[in-house]
């Protein structure tokens, strides 16, 4: 198939049916819109598409900058099409928290504006909100930037009218359609248009429960301060918790032939849950919006379900390898038996140099901690006397006597580290230079 | 719409003594405060068991500033931490109480009185300019003492960036006064630099780390050039909510948005909305104001996250910190205090306004519950001698004569119709949320503070000059 501008791949995209054994609900079919099958990867395609479209020639000629509040999907699209029209793209956005989404938009050539934000709903009075960062930088300066201002560009909503069109295309019925709230541009675009052509159809709303965040949704209390946002145009307003969209998102990933990021699992998980409290007598056809990839997630989805990423045993014995217990029950030396016997052992300091020369147990020797590793684990390597770790509060130093045990030494780690030596109240040395 | 407050175990045993707090009501004409010093010394309890969990030597500074209360400040010493003091007043407060001069940190622009009784008594001194250094400069050379112990507190510490409108502080040395500073400091070596110190009202951990990067990187800047400062003094402004269930306080923003949103009625006095409104572009805003008080991050959440999160080497800053034998000062005063007592005020009169709502009007005013005349936003609980069920809800306002004056502007609800001579309770009305700080306005009566000990379960009045924390528990 041929296209000539990489506008035309967006759009068009794919409806997938859920098997039932799968989502459990009786009676019940639910397709879901594969929006991350846009070129870029996620719903906003059609946004940046929609929002751009109308000044292709204008911005060609004039060669503004695309400006937008986003740090995420938008801008990726917006950065992208951008380059096609030979203009530059800049974002300006809170602190971006997934590193993966900043160097994927540096890798696309965006100018990236972080600010240092709290709320990742934009208040348009606060002076030091994105948003009202990014319209006064297109205010001052009308010559140089076209500002897209995706949260009440009309262009947003009127863009996702094609996603409802689409499915209603596809489908003669639909009696439930769940959308993600973000900029409420989607479901409210294409929840329009399904209104027009279902009858009864429920749209259905879906945020973050109160207090939590789901990568470009809103959480429950920032609804009142979005642009599109109208209460009384949903049915409901339905929310999940992050875990119970992380637990949707793996089984539409690991079950269902889908790879959507975690807000996709949450717009999934309540159809689930709303769907399940009204059983249907007759046949019924839900679709939910699967908005964008699991790609970018994964420092999101470490910090949230780190147990994913859990590591598998090592062959050969290593420091970090040694099981849990066997650490825990390492012989531990007080500070204080340490000071009657300091000139019996074999004292090693693993902290930092800079640390190890402002202050240390007297008559310790400094071996970095990585170094430390290295040496260990390659066999033994120091004489036979009784060895005594030393590091900040006695946890590292703890793996280290145990490791070192194993391997046949006499080897104990200073309770508390140096925090113990230093509550027990006794005095450390301090490097000296060494005078030729 | 209800929302209730938080109240400790303590709290709770005294709420239960109704005939103790009629009579406790009727020793004073004015507004009755009572406190739960016992209280703070759970409170440091909780505090500390939290810092066992970071492995740093840590020093607590009992803000005094969060309170005026002088059965407080002798619980504080009685549980072993120091003392933030930030005033001459304070500080005298502060020996009256039984802290050593050691053990008190002095905050804050001195006076020349103030900077002298601070360095004749050995506290240290947390030091706001140049000037204020030059000072102590002079001053170690004229008193009779032989060294003194200073922080450097830096005013603006916070990452900066360039679109942002800086947040500086009202308080201390900017960043480029370091090197003059610190060549007065070698020229003197009687004045040993103990370290940084810093205060910023931010709350999210992200920022604050920000800042605790930029004092850690002065800190070891002043170690290389043969300083031996070991301490990083974060300040206070560490929060816990005082609200039993914030899914209450978002239900009732959300009905102020909504209702604001639909321009509708709304359950409050004059529709007032508590700064949240319809902005130019059709949408809610100000909504911060209010879901500040509840979304912020507890204290606990805060430290962890503030103390986690990963330094320029990919560790966590207290892992670096520990290692190079960093230690860590706090400043908590609310968070110490919070708790720690409730204020009576009698049901003066009860009637309909001309809204056909309900107005409780009481012997009391904003000056008693707060310096700031901010709303306690938490309901007060009604106490009565008799028991009827008779659901209302009510506005309750002051005695000064004044349309401001109200001790709330939410329409409260009560199982219970308030009458005369009823006592309405304020919980918690401790710290900056209400400090107990009177003041006599339109010279009505100000309030007055008691003790309030519990021996065998059974509540007893003492005042507070004469509660002594050590003779109070002696089965110690």
């Amino acid at each position: 198939m041929i296209y000539n501008s990489p506008f035309e791949l967006i759009g068009n995209t794919p409806l997938l049916l859920i098997p039932e054994e799968v989502h459990g609900l009786p009676k019940t079919k639910v397709y879901a819109k594969l929006e991350y099958m846009n070129p870029f990867g996620s719903l906003k395609d059609r946004i940046a598409q929609g929002m751009l479209e109308p000044h292709l020639d204008m911005l060609k000629e004039k060669g503004l900058t695309v400006l937008e509040a986003s740090s995420g999907n938008t801008a990726k699209a917006l950065c992208i099409l951008s380059g096609c029209l030979g203009v530059p793209f800049k974002t300006v956005t809170n602190r971006i928290k997934v590193p993966g989404i900043r160097m994927m938009l540096q890798t696309l050539g965006a100018e990236i504006e972080e600010l240092p934000g709290l709320s990742d709903c934009p208040d348009p009075l606060d002076p030091n909100d994105y948003t009202t960062v990014a319209s006064n930088l297109a205010k001052s300066h009308p010559d140089k930037y076209f500002y897209t201002d995706q949260y009440f560009n009309e262009r947003n909503r009127g863009s996702q009218e094609s996603t409802g069109e689409e499915i209603a295309a596809d489908l003669e019925r639909v009696d439930h359609f769940f959308a993600c709230l973000g900029t409420c541009g989607s479901s409210m675009g294409a929840g329009k248009v399904l209104k027009e052509r279902m009858e009864d159809i429920k749209i259905h709303g879906v945020v973050a429960a109160a207090g939590h965040h789901l990568p470009g949704g809103r959480n429950m209390e920032e609804l009142w301060e979005v642009g599109f946002f109208r209460k009384d145009f949903y049915s409901s307003i339905e929310s999940g918790t992050t875990q119970e969209a992380i637990d949707a998102m793996l089984e539409l990933n690991r079950r269902c032939g889908m790879l959507c990021g975690p807000t996709t699992g949450l717009t999934y998980h309540a159809l689930k849950e709303a769907l399940k409290q009204v059983p249907s007598e007759k046949e019924r056809v839900a679709v939910f919006i699967a908005c964008d990839r699991i790609d970018p997630y994964m420092q999101y989805l470490k910090q949230h379900r780190p147990e994913l990423f859990s590591k598998t045993g090592s062959v050969r014995p290593t420091v970090d390898g040694q099981a849990v217990e066997e650490v825990m029950h390492t012989e531990e030396m007080t500070p204080e038996k340490l000071k009657q016997m300091l000139d019996q052992v074999l004292l090693i300091d693993i902290r930092g140099n800079f640390a190890f020369h402002r202050g240390h147990i007297p008559g310790s020797i400094n071996i970095l901690n990585e170094v430390f590793t290295m040496i260990v684990e390659e066999g033994p390597s120091f004489p036979e006397r009784k060895i005594v770790i030393v590091c900040p509060n006695g946890t590292l130093s703890k793996k280290y006597a145990s490791f070192l045990s194993e391997q046949g030494y006499e080897a104990y780690s200073v309770k508390k580290g140096l925090l113990g030596w230093r509550k027990a109240g006794f005095a450390l040395e301090k490097s000296k230079e060494l005078g030729g | 719409m209800k929302i209730e407050a938080k109240s400790s175990e303590l709290l709770r045993t005294l709420l239960e003594k109704k005939d103790f707090l009629f009579e406790a009501a009727s020793l004073h004409q004015g507004p009755v405060h009572l406190l739960l010093p016992e209280q703070l010394s759970r409170n440091v309890e909780e505090v500390k068991s939290l810092l066992e969990e970071f492995d740093c030597i840590n020093h607590i500074f009992f803000a005094h500033k969060s309170t005026k209360s002088l059965a407080l400040l002798k619980e504080a010493r009685f549980a072993g931490i120091n003392l933030d003091v930030a005033s001459l007043g304070e500080l005298t407060n502060g020996l009256r109480a039984g802290f050593t001069g050691t053990q008190i940190e002095c905050t804050g622009p001195k006076s020349s009185e103030y900077l002298e009784a601070a360095l004749l008594h050995g506290c240290a001194i947390s030091v706001d300019s140049l000037s204020e250094l030059q000072k102590i400069v002079r001053f170690t050379k004229r008193l009779p003492i032989k060294q003194a112990s200073i922080l450097l507190r830096i005013g603006d510490l916070s990452p900066t960036h360039k679109v942002l409108k800086k947040r500086d502080s009202l308080f201390g040395l900017p960043r480029t006064a370091l090197p003059e500073a610190y060549a007065m400091l070698k020229e003197n070596p009687h004045i040993t630099f103990k370290g940084v110190h810093f205060h910023n009202d931010v709350r999210d951990a992200e920022t604050q780390a920000g800042t605790l990067l930029c004092a850690i990187d002065i800190l070891v800047e002043a170690i290389q050039q043969g300083f031996e400062p070991t301490i990083i003094n974060i300040g206070g402004g560490l929060r816990t909510a005082q609200f039993a269930n914030k899914q209450q306080v978002r239900a009732f923003i959300q009905h102020l948005e909504e209702g604001v949103s639909k321009q509708e009625p709304l359950e409050t006095w004059r529709n007032y909305s508590y700064g949240i409104y319809l902005n130019q572009r059709g949408t809610i805003s100000g909504r911060k104001g209010l879901s500040g008080k509840i979304e912020v991050p507890e204290y606990t959440s805060f430290l962890r996250a503030l103390l986690t999160t990963q330094g320029r080497d990919g560790r966590p800053l207290l892992e670096f910190m520990a290692e190079n034998m960093i230690d860590l000062a706090l400043e908590p005063g609310f968070l110490l205090s919070q708790q720690c007592g409730l204020t009576l005020l009698r049901v003066e009169s009860v009637n309909q306004g001309a809204e056909g709502r309900l107005i409780v009007k009481v012997a009391g005013n904003m000056y008693n519950l707060s310096s700031q005349m901010v709303e306690q936003l938490t309901d007060p609980i009604l106490i009565s001698k008799t028991k009827e069920k008779s659901p209302c809800s009510a506005l309750i306002a002051g005695n000064l004569c004044r349309e401001e004056d109200m001790l709330s502007k939410r329409f409260i609800p009560f199982e219970q119709r308030p009458k005369q001579g009823d006592l309405i309770c304020f919980l918690n009305t401790a710290a900056y949320a209400g400090g107990f700080e009177d003041g006599t306005p339109i010279l009505q009566p100000e309030g007055k503070r008691f003790v309030v000990t519990f021996k065998d379960g059974k509540p007893t009045l003492l005042s507070e000059e004469l509660y002594s924390p050590w003779e109070e528990r002696d089965d110690l």
